[in-house]
């Protein structure tokens, strides 16, 4: 529920925003924002959140095997983060 | 919201100070690794991370009337300095998603465990979103008036557990392999000390430019100074054993302390110091990450931002770190590496191109305003 309540929240606030700053003759900013709030919207919609992307996930993709490497081929320390 | 309100270098100071002192203390992961030894990680961690900012105090000294992403702009070019200022970004993402996780983590375990994660979260999001609204200046004088409490909390607290210590934690040295002293260094380096070198993005925000350095070596020491101190305190009254089996050591350190049969659960203050703290950190965080992106974006009006930027460290929040050993891993294993490239890599390259290249923005700058 509290979820779901961001998610309506966010869009709305977008939308809000948008209208707002388009009247303000700053289109630029307006799209940007309306643009942006629909991406953070998706993080709490059921089922799409769980493929939205996060620092962890892309991090970890990225610099696991350099860390594994760097850790226990030249440092030689064996982590549990890695097993 | 006052966007180009400057602060004072004691302001300064003290946010560096309180950024820096959160949730630092919360899990001790890299001396619960390294043991009595852990200090020289903190040396070293420290002694790279004020270098690594005083490289960045060095560009903001050659350019005094540019901020620090337009000194990218002008140094790196518009779409490398982009680049570079998109990983100080998701950087930045990082180190506040794991910093709400910690305090949501804190407040579940030991405190409130029947309320959800996300319920803890939000509110951190409602109360954050706001300080980010206020402005820098509100942040910084709030700071100034809570720091003076907080320091007699510390005190009091380490009065108190000192007594409980009978001898010496830190001995026998030179127990680790120079490779283990060398990764609780990375660790400390990545975390946290070396998250300050987000304050490069304000320096341009502080009143006397000459007096940079120091107001910020010096919080910085101090912070590792507390930190080393509540390591001593933690080994010195729980053991080794009983520090890495604890989740919160320093929590469980301050459980033990009792005065008589009137003054017990003096941990409140603990949990004060940390919620207080950490707020703060998330706070700064959100904030230059919104002056950064308000940059990288070219946005004009960044006050409508303020509410999505917060709700975006939110959300990466609420996808991250789902279990707290998660979140333990993350910072033991990726996060050193991950954060090398905006601690070091970026900040000498920055130095190095500033040292080559002649400062023409201050040039330009002293033309257009002889006066000043």
């Amino acid at each position: 529920m509290i979820v779901g309540s961001i998610c309506i929240l966010t869009i709305c606030y977008g939308i809000a925003g948008g209208v707002r700053l388009w009247k303000r003759q700053s289109k630029y900013d307006a799209f940007l924002l309306f643009l942006f709030c629909g991406f953070i919207a998706g993080y709490f919609i059921p089922g799409i959140g769980n493929a939205w992307p996060t620092v962890e996930n892309i991090y970890s993709f990225l610099y696991e095997r350099v860390a594994k490497y760097m850790f226990e081929n030249v440092l030689n320390i064996k982590l549990e983060a890695f097993r | 919201m006052t966007s180009q309100e400057k602060i004072s270098n004691k302001q300064f100071g003290s946010l560096v100070f309180s950024f820096l002192s959160g949730f630092s203390t919360l899990f001790l992961i890299e001396a619960k690794l390294i043991k009595q030894d852990v200090w020289m990680s903190y040396l070293l961690g420290i002694t790279v991370s004020i270098g690594m900012l005083w490289l960045f105090v060095y560009a903001q000294k050659q350019y005094p009337h540019l901020s620090m992403a337009e000194i990218f702009d002008e140094l790196l070019g518009k779409w490398f300095a982009k680049l570079a200022l998109c990983l100080y970004l998701v950087y930045m993402l990082e180190t506040g998603g794991a910093a709400y996780r910690a305090l949501s983590f804190f407040y579940t375990t030991a405190i409130l465990p029947n309320t959800p994660n996300i319920v803890l979260m939000f509110l951190i999001f409602l109360c954050t979103a706001y300080a980010v609204y206020l402005g820098l200046g509100t942040l910084a004088r709030s700071i100034q008036v809570i720091l003076p409490f907080f320091i007699v909390a510390i005190v009091i607290v380490s009065f108190f557990i000192v007594r409980e210590i009978d001898t010496n934690p830190f001995l026998p040295q030179f127990q680790s392999r120079a490779s283990e002293i060398v990764f609780g260094g990375m660790v400390t380096l990545a975390f946290p000390f070396g998250k300050a070198i987000i304050f490069g993005f304000i320096l341009s925000r502080v009143k006397n430019v000459k007096k940079i350095f120091s107001s910020t070596a010096i919080p910085m020491a101090l912070s590792g100074l507390y930190l080393l101190a509540v390591t001593y305190m933690v080994f010195g009254s729980l053991g080794f054993n009983l520090s890495h089996a604890a989740t919160f050591p320093y929590f469980s350190a301050a459980q033990l302390v009792r005065f008589g049969e009137y003054m017990e659960r003096i941990e409140i203050f603990v949990i004060s110091i940390w919620t207080v703290f950490t707020l703060f950190e998330i706070i700064v965080i959100q904030y230059i990450f919104m002056l950064v992106a308000g940059h990288v974006f070219r946005i004009k009006e960044t006050r409508f931002f303020v509410f999505p930027i917060c709700l975006l460290f939110f959300a990466i929040a609420h996808k991250s770190f789902i279990r707290m050993m998660d979140l333990s891993l993350y910072i033991l294993g990726i996060y050193p590496i991950s954060s090398l490239l905006p601690i070091v890599i970026i900040p000498v390259l920055i130095a190095f191109l500033t040292l080559v290249k002649k400062p023409r923005g201050a040039k330009k700058s002293v033309k257009i305003n002889p006066v000043g």
